[in-house]
């Protein structure tokens, strides 16, 4: 735009000039005019004088005839011819003056003719030369990818380029004064307008980015410029450039999106991730790092990661980055101090190498993973995997003890098949009431008789008629230890009830009562009466025990030893009475049901 | 185990199955052994065994109603009592310290643990 300009202003300059010529010409001949009029006067006087001059000489002649008196008009002669040549001397300096400015005013209009010419051509030059520029000026305004406008001082425009009018799509007439506005997006205008009305009250120079709707009505971004076009400080327009960025800006919001969305994720995965460039030197640390570790981004960078380190393990972890170096792999297994709890967890720690577009190494990237639950559930899991082998051991060889006395018991392979069968079916539903109860609860004694009872008797109908009566409190609860050897004795007193007593007869009663016992200072002990009635073929204390004495022992004996139980077992008159008083667990957390 | 192999020795016998502790302890006696228990929990187990009660050898179940027999292990090995463990745990299950105790895994014949015992009895010059 400075060329145009200074054209102008060299045009202006010229005519200025031309018209300073015209005015100096305009004096001259002026002047010119004076001295001329100022000559015309002079003669018009020497003529007046030298008929004056005449007309005395002739009244002295006459007079002189007339009277002979010579003196006077003599005298008045003289004054006259006096008069007369000065005044001739007079008009012969006018003359002179007249002959010498009549020639420097020829010669001065001689000089403004030329100069006048002169000026004229060099005007006429720099006209066709402007009128050459103008019109490569104009190409050039609509060449250029740009929207170019021009404002007036106060900011309304007058002139568009043609790229305006293509891209808007709008006629000139629209856009005009503040038209140009109206092409903005909505949301833009308001702050174009504003910041534009600023540019033009502080002539300062405008940079802005505005959305500008093309003619398919889409709207696409533009850094739009504007400056002041000043003469001796004063504003004399505004030209205006609008660069489209619309293809920047996209990528730019889309990498900005990009980076949103991958700053989200870094920050909101569990995982502490850091970057590094070689030999583990951190150059960055998400904020869970410092909020796990307490060490601030600062603090972490360089090698300052290392404290957060178990000190044990820190070596590990040097170690590994210089092996890392190779692979372009870093895996450690080490322990990170956790600041909330003030302990070090177990920690999985990997990085990989970053590589750009021709394959440089750039960076690492890494992420340290928080295994110390799966680490500690991996534990309990085998715990609970030597649990279970010892367990199903245990049963393998429990069932082979039962086994062996069974068989020594029987009379018959019949019978033990028959008893064998039956005490395999204790120990598996004993085996399926474990199994069935949630970690952590407990089976009750309840449901352990009313399981055991119902494998034998219908329970509810036994109930019913009074042929079996319970009485206790619900939900005492066992030691799991116990339940197994427990449930196999209930199992033989049911049975033998069952076979030889209370429920083999229509007269038989079968009354079972329990209890907790807390009077001890110890542990709270259960204790169970089972009593039964109505036996009428009662054995005597010393006849051997029906079925290989095999419940006997286990009630007499198995339960003291195994579950520290004190026991009873007779034979009254009407039947068995048997009580069992062992120590249970305080709590009473037990299972709820029975069929789960 | 029909020949009395372990006349005279005194074994302690430690397992919280009644059966399988009677029935050991039965055939232990059976091959002239005197039994030592058994026992069912890690305190009468520790009771034995800080006596003045003379111990040829010891025949342990790992788990006591849920208490481990680690300790009870570590006192004879400091008194030079040879042990076995008859347990239902797997050799990983167990301490490092006790990768050498020989392990009887259950359920067990009682011949094998007598061919340990006998082993055991054996390896150990016996005062």
């Amino acid at each position: 735009m400075a060329r145009p300009a200074g054209d102008q202003g060299e045009q202006a300059r010229l005519l200025d000039e031309n018209e300073q010529l015209r005015a100096s010409l305009e004096s001259a001949l002026e002047e010119n005019a004076g001295l001329a009029e100022e000559r015309d006067r002079l003669r018009q006087r020497m003529s007046d004088l030298s008929q004056e001059l005449r007309l005395t000489q002739s009244a002295v002649s006459q007079q002189a005839e007339r009277t002979g008196w010579l003196e006077p008009a003599y005298a008045q002669r003289g004054q006259t011819e006096e008069e007369l040549r000065v005044a001739f001397e007079e008009l012969q300096v006018l003359t002179e003056e007249l002959e010498v400015a009549n020639t420097d005013l020829h010669q001065t209009n001689r000089e403004l003719d030329t100069r006048v010419e002169q000026r004229t051509r060099q005007l006429k030059e720099i006209n066709e030369a402007l009128q050459t520029t103008g019109a490569s000026l104009r190409a050039v305004a609509d060449l250029v990818p740009e929207l170019l406008w021009r404002t007036d001082a106060r900011g309304k425009a007058d002139w568009f380029n043609q790229r305006w009018t293509d891209y808007t799509g709008e006629f000139l007439e629209q856009s005009l004064g503040l038209g140009w506005l109206e092409a903005l997006h909505p949301r833009d205008k308001d702050v174009a307008r504003t910041a534009w009305s600023i540019a033009i009250g502080s002539g300062k120079p405008f940079q802005h980015e505005f959305r500008i709707r093309d003619a398919a009505g889409e709207y696409r971004w533009f850094l739009v410029r504007a400056e002041p076009l000043t003469e001796n400080g004063r504003i004399l327009r505004w030209f205006a450039a609008g660069t489209d960025i619309h293809g920047q800006r996209m990528t730019m919001e889309a990498l900005q999106r990009s980076e949103l969305r991958f700053r989200t994720l870094i920050e909101g995965i569990p995982q502490l991730v850091w970057r590094a460039v070689g030999g583990g030197q951190w150059t960055w640390s998400s904020p869970q790092w410092s909020a796990y570790t307490g060490q601030d981004e600062t603090e972490a960078r360089g090698l300052g990661w290392l404290d957060a380190f178990h000190p044990d393990d820190r070596a590990a972890a040097t170690e590994a980055w210089e092996r890392a170096q190779d692979s372009g792999r870093l895996d450690i297994e080490g322990r990170i101090f956790h600041a909330p709890e003030e302990r070090y967890r177990h920690f999985r720690t990997r990085a990989l190498r970053v590589r750009d577009e021709p394959g440089r190494a750039m960076e690492w990237l890494g992420t340290s993973t928080d295994v110390d639950d799966i680490l500690q559930l991996q534990e309990a899991q085998s715990v609970l995997v030597a649990e279970l082998q010892h367990r199903t051991r245990n049963l393998m060889a429990v069932v082979q003890a039962v086994t062996t006395r069974t068989l020594r018991g029987a009379a018959s392979l019949e019978q033990f098949a028959a008893c064998i069968d039956d005490r395999f079916s204790a120990l598996a539903r004993v085996q399926s009431l474990l199994s069935r109860r949630e970690t952590g609860t407990r089976v009750p004694f309840d449901l352990l008789l009313r399981d055991e009872l119902s494998a034998h008797v219908e329970l509810d109908a036994a109930a019913e008629s009074g042929k079996v009566t319970l009485e206790g409190p619900p939900r005492v609860p066992l030691r799991s230890a116990t339940i197994q050897t427990f449930a196999l004795a209930l199992h033989e007193l049911a049975t033998n009830a069952v076979k030889y007593g209370a429920l083999a007869s229509a007269d038989g009663r079968l009354r079972v009562r329990w209890g907790v016992r807390r009077d001890e200072p110890s542990e709270p002990r259960l204790w169970v009466d089972w009593r039964e009635s109505g036996v009428s073929d009662m054995p005597g204390s010393d006849t051997p025990a029906r079925g290989g004495g095999y419940g006997r022992e286990l009630i007499e004996r198995a339960l003291p030893y195994q579950l520290g139980a004190r026991t009873s077992y007779r034979f009254e008159p009407d039947g068995v009475h048997c009580t069992i008083e062992m120590p249970v667990p305080a709590e009473t957390h037990v299972m709820e049901k029975a069929d789960g | 185990m029909v020949e009395r192999s372990l006349e005279g020795c005194r074994i302690l016998v430690a397992e919280d199955e009644y059966l399988l502790a009677e029935d050991l302890s039965h055939a232990l006696a059976s091959a002239g052994a005197s039994v030592l228990g058994p026992v069912p929990t890690l305190d009468e187990a520790t009771a034995l065994i800080s006596g003045d009660t003379e111990i040829d050898a010891a025949i342990l179940d790992v788990n006591l109603r849920g208490e481990m027999i680690f300790p009870v292990a570590d006192a004879l090995k400091d008194r030079g009592v040879p042990f076995a463990f008859a347990t239902g745990y797997d050799q990983w299950a167990l301490p490092e310290r006790f990768a050498a105790t020989p392990r009887v895994e259950k359920p067990f014949k009682v011949s094998k643990i007598g061919g340990v015992l006998g082993l055991l009895l054996k390896a150990t010059p016996t005062g």
